[in-house]
């Protein structure tokens, strides 16, 4: 069986559920990265489907579009529920947690709204939504006692908005127990104290950071 | 299982739900949410959020998950994992461009729409129809000989850039002609005749 391939820009980014996807479950990847906006990533840009990354090469088939990415994998990997009912509930959380991010991109890369508003106001908003809907099913993660896909988005964005706020999560008990639990995962641990002590940037320039 | 679609009295987000039901001829309540309404609606959205597909008790929010789900019921799937995965990617791919185009259409309309057509647009589309001869050359739909959920989503946003220019298709015959096909599948054009004598807004703003 081949190694598949995972190719994204040096930061966490969209890629960076994907990683955390492959780290936890302990499944082996080639971890490409190339420098956001250097001159290696024009001549790549050119040979990806929608001129994006990440991208996914596994074996001969090439997959663009993180959900697209994420859900693959989550049908791969047993990741995805036990039945069409868990399938569709963790779609539904994957899409909102999605748009959140959107939210917050508009922010880091479109000044959007001020940092005032997203973390007292706009974050807050979603988060008690996202809050409502994790507590739909009992057990430590989205569903159960068992990772899916859409665990890995929801923790890296948790994580993310940490960055802006230490306080953040206070305010939304079940997600803040779910974000430090994701930080002890055995298989995630070392990584994400590295990646903490590395400072990776999380967007492709160093708003976010804090 | 009693199905009811709420979304607002215009195509938007709900527009390729509604051809997807239609054409595989499933019933069901096209709920369509008044201006005075959604003021109470709005708070029992799981997101805030409409489209919104109420399946028996099971309340389904987010557009990519109301399709994916009908899909996965109806067979419009693909008939393996790499088939399933590359509807995904068509979808998302249609989306991102869906993306740019609602950017436009509630934002920079009036002074945007020309550039939008003149530069943005022909790019996004003739890299969508690279992608869309991947299987069978683009002769019958995106995953070859069966229809799949991202077909309803290609055709309603091939038709709404129609709306927007008639010429945006000319750059791109494969996608033109899978239009003009799909247009004639006999559900969708009892659909489509039908829609066109009320002619629903595209967009929530009014402008198409």
């Amino acid at each position: 069986m081949t190694v598949p391939q995972l190719y994204y820009f040096t930061i966490r980014g969209f890629a960076e559920y994907i990683r955390l996807l492959f780290l936890d479950n302990d499944i082996k990847f080639e971890d490409i990265r190339y420098e956001y906006g250097g001159k290696e990533w024009e001549e790549v840009k050119k040979t990806m489907i929608f001129g994006q990354m990440p991208c996914l090469k596994d074996g001969k088939q090439e997959i663009a579009q993180t959900g697209a990415i994420m859900r693959h994998l989550g049908r791969k990997h047993g990741l995805n529920g036990s039945s069409e009912e868990d399938a569709t509930f963790l779609d539904m959380f994957f899409e909102g947690v999605r748009d959140v991010r959107m939210k917050y991109v508009r922010f880091i890369y479109m000044d959007a709204e001020t940092r005032e508003d997203i973390v007292n106001k706009t974050l807050p908003d979603c988060l008690e939504k996202l809050e409502k809907l994790f507590k739909i099913h009992s057990g430590d993660f989205i569903i159960g006692n068992k990772p899916s896909y859409a665990d890995y988005i929801l923790f890296e964005e948790l994580d993310a908005y940490h960055h802006l706020d230490a306080h953040i999560l206070d305010k939304f008990p079940a997600l803040k127990k779910f974000w430090e639990m994701m930080w002890q995962r055995p298989n995630l641990k070392a990584y994400l104290e590295k990646r903490k002590a590395d400072g990776v940037w999380i967007n492709a320039i160093e708003k976010g950071m804090k | 299982m009693a199905l009811k679609l709420s979304y607002f009295d215009i195509r938007g987000l709900a527009e390729p739900i509604r051809l997807l039901l239609v054409d595989k001829q499933v019933a069901f309540d096209d709920h369509r949410i008044s201006r005075d309404q959604w003021a109470e609606i709005k708070p029992k959205m799981i997101f805030g959020q409409v489209p919104c597909l109420l399946s028996g008790d099971e309340e389904i929010v987010q557009s990519g998950a109301i399709l994916r789900h009908l899909a996965r019921v109806h067979g419009l799937n693909g008939n393996n994992e790499t088939e399933t995965t590359f509807i995904d990617m068509f979808f998302e791919g249609l989306r991102d461009l869906h993306n740019k185009y609602a950017q436009m259409i509630y934002g920079n309309y009036e002074n945007g729409k020309e550039a939008y057509i003149k530069d943005t647009l022909p790019g996004e589309l003739a890299r969508l129809e690279k992608l869309f001869r991947t299987y069978k050359n683009g002769e019958h739909y995106v995953a070859g000989d069966k229809e799949s959920y991202a077909d309803y989503v290609l055709f309603e946003e091939l038709d709404i850039h129609l709306i927007l220019s008639p010429t945006a298709l000319d750059g791109t015959p494969i996608l033109k002609k899978f239009h003009e096909r799909f247009a004639e599948r006999p559900n969708i054009k009892a659909y489509l005749n039908k829609r066109a004598a009320v002619n629903p807004p595209v967009n929530g703003n009014g402008k198409q």
